[in-house]
């Protein structure tokens, strides 16, 4: 894992600084609240329903077991307790007071984390696959890649007043593509050019929220040399040409929509030919010595096989759906649920957090992975130690067994913290969860994505839900609209809109038709995906309304 | 309008109401051209060399396009005229500006009394360091990290040519 050099903690530190006189500016009046604003966002502070919001950047999903530790210490401190994984692989704090945020970053520092730009209108924390260096079907680890973008995107003096927030996911895996690539502001996959030589297919314009869109190919192939260029190109443009009039209207979806694929790229390409790319590049020795942080690990070669057949049936079913399989033969990869029925989804105690932070250290080289599923990911477990880590997790409470399937519910915060959020989210996750809580139900269901959001903004990224769930409200009462047949994937779907919305009572019954119809319909080895594509969307709907 | 001169002075009566346009026929120089955000560079060119200051306009501070303005100026069309980023800035922002070629900041005069002119040249002296390869500059992050570090690298390598 990347470790800071003396430059990084120098950065950090002045940053923790500046933000430090920022607080005390904005305290004694020097610095209106609409002047503050936009600072304190850069630095991932928000104000919230009921108070500010701290979101801490965890840079592409990877954190250090003393880093995690810090984290429980801020919930311990200055939090109630607990923190909460969010779909762009951070962790946030509800609960903390504007006078302790420069501490709080300050812990950070100490432990070389921060939480610059976590929102804001600049580019955001780069967000990245999960299994990145322990997965077999990547090309090359997209992690060094990722650290790359970190730094070069710290506090870009072009770039840190967008129209609206840029985000950007890398994955090393382009044929499973666990990053959502295809719905973020710029995905950068890693591809093989012609020769066989390693370099980065860029999409763009993807995105959920209000508009949902499907990102496009904006160059096939760029060799990695060209890469900080090229970004620096599409970034200008865009900071040039995207609507500043809408904010609605301000993501770089709507610029290559309005402008035209083809247009935009031309205007793209003209800005990299006239750019000094030799001046912007960064060399093969700098992307050596970040990529050398992430060597893999000294693999151990003696892993006996693995005899499950002689465990206990719960760990049997929860290496059956939260264990998969890890490049190195004798170990695997452990997912760890933040998904129990009786907490928001993403939610995780300060006790928790120290808990696989020990797992981590003695069984997974120190290092965990948030993942924009809102869970964990232990990514290298050797296979004989996995019992042990089970235990663990036991004791810790996090041993829900439910990666995938229907209890795996991505959910924004929604009502119950948000200030943006027309309706609650997390009441609905938990009802779903409540309903299909039998193992074996949700075992057979099999994989099946439900992602809840509970305003037009979509961070629940219901769109792209195999079942999508859309929190409003009209005249004071909360109802939900459902999407069907969204997809996240490589094979990226926006879903498709059934018609009128729920009450929460009757959207769990209608789920349950659905979840039903399809169990009946399907053919082997279907997934309620496929299914859903083989029948298409008036089978379903039908379902859905079935009983109304 | 008072203007925090920093590089060096900007030569422009503190009031000046400037030009948004000019006559493109003429061959004299121009002293000073006023650039909206969404100015089109293409169009002016031809008469950069004859330009000694272009104040491009920030109408909030949130509005990020003079950077790129800026930039463009400096890097693309060459010009080394004197540049100066115009309106609704705040100090936070100072060393972005002079990051992307500007010159200097002509703020109103209102203004200064919340943002002092100390609290401008303080807010300087935030950061000494910059990640992006090209927006170093000497009155404000002075250094870039990726540009040190390859210094470093080398200098390892050259002190002890036998180490591996």
């Amino acid at each position: 894992m990347y470790r800071y050099d003396e430059f990084d903690a120098t950065f950090v530190e002045s940053r923790v600084a500046q933000f430090r006189g920022q607080v005390e500016r904005r305290l004694d009046g020097r610095l209106s609240e609409a002047e503050f604003r936009p600072l304190r966002l850069m630095n991932g502070l928000y104000l919230q329903l009921h108070a500010y919001m701290l979101r801490v950047a965890v840079p592409y999903g990877t954190l250090r077991s003393d880093q995690l530790r810090m984290l429980a210490h801020l919930a311990d401190r200055y939090d109630k307790g607990y923190g909460h994984v969010t779909t762009r692989q951070n962790m946030q704090f509800n609960w903390p007071k504007l006078e302790d945020v420069p501490d709080m970053l300050s812990d950070l520092a100490s432990v070389e984390m921060h939480a610059i730009q976590t929102s804001g209108n600049c580019i955001r924390n780069v967000t990245c696959d999960p299994y990145a260096g322990a997965a077999a079907d990547e090309i090359e680890d997209p992690r060094p890649l990722a650290e790359l973008l970190r730094q070069w995107s710290m506090l870009h003096p072009e770039f840190s007043f967008l129209p609206r927030k840029f985000k950007i996911a890398v994955t090393g895996a382009p044929t499973h593509d666990r990053a959502m690539v295809r719905a973020h502001d710029i995905g950068i996959e890693v591809v093989r050019g012609v020769e066989g030589e390693v370099g980065y297919h860029i999409i763009v314009g993807g995105g959920l929220g209000r508009t949902p869109v499907i990102g496009q190919t904006l160059r096939v192939f760029c060799p990695k040399d060209e890469l900080l260029p090229y970004l620096e190109a599409t970034m200008r443009v865009y900071n040039r040409f995207g609507r500043r009039d809408n904010k609605y209207k301000a993501r770089i979806k709507i610029l290559v929509r309005e402008t035209g694929i083809e247009e935009f790229r031309f205007l793209v390409d003209e800005e990299f030919k006239a750019l000094p790319a030799s001046k912007i590049m960064v060399g093969q020795a700098e992307r050596d010595r970040i990529a050398a942080y992430f060597a893999p690990p000294d693999y151990a070669n003696d892993i006996k096989a693995f005899d499950l057949s002689a465990q206990p049936e719960a760990f049997r079913k929860w290496v059956d759906t939260n264990v998969v399989p890890h490049i190195q033969p004798g170990y695997a990869i452990v997912n760890i649920s933040l998904k129990d029925p009786d907490r928001a989804p993403g939610d995780i105690t300060a006790d928790q957090m120290r808990a696989v932070a020990d797992l981590a250290d003695a069984h997974s080289i120190g290092e965990i992975r948030t993942t924009h599923q809102q869970n964990m990911v232990l990514a290298h477990v050797r296979q004989d130690e996995l019992r042990a880590v089970w235990d663990g997790l036991v004791k810790a409470d996090l041993e829900d067994a439910n990666i995938n399937l229907i209890g795996d519910i991505i959910c924004c915060p929604g009502m119950d913290f948000c200030a943006l959020a027309t309706a609650r989210s997390i009441p609905v996750s938990q009802a779903i969860a409540e309903r299909f809580n039998d193992h074996a139900r949700q075992q057979a269901i099999g994989e099946m994505q439900i992602k809840i959001s509970g305003c037009i903004n979509a961070c629940g990224h219901h769109h792209v839900g195999h079942i999508g769930i859309l929190g409003l409200e009209k005249a004071g009462v909360e109802f939900y609209q459902v999407t069907l047949g969204g997809d996240a994937t490589q094979t990226a779907a926006i879903g498709d809109k059934m018609g009128a919305g729920f009450s929460q009572d009757e959207l769990i019954d209608g789920i349950e038709r659905i979840v039903d119809f399809y169990m009946g319909q399907r053919t082997e080895g279907e997934r309620f995906l496929d299914t859903y594509r083989r029948l298409g969307t008036p089978a379903f709907k039908e379902a859905l309304y079935a009983d109304a | 309008m008072p203007t925090l001169e920093l590089i060096r002075p900007t030569g422009v009566e503190a009031d000046a109401t400037l030009p948004l346009d000019f006559d493109a026929s003429r061959n004299d120089d121009i002293e000073a051209l006023r650039l909206p955000p969404d100015a089109d560079l293409s169009q002016i060119e031809d008469a950069l060399p004859r330009i000694k200051s272009i104040f491009v306009a920030f109408d909030a501070f949130t509005d990020g396009r003079g950077f790129s303005l800026a930039r463009l100026l400096r890097q693309r069309y060459g010009y080394d005229g004197l540049l100066v980023a115009d309106g609704q800035l705040i100090p936070d922002q100072f060393a972005f500006a002079l990051q992307c070629g500007f010159d200097a900041v002509r703020v109103a005069e209102g203004e200064l009394k919340r943002h002092t002119p100390e609290a401008w040249t303080d807010a300087l002296d935030a950061f000494d360091l910059t990640y992006q390869r090209g927006y170093a500059v000497a009155a404000g992050p002075a250094t870039n990290i990726f540009d040190a570090r390859l210094t470093a690298m080398e200098a390892g390598q050259t002190a002890d040519p036998f180490s591996v």
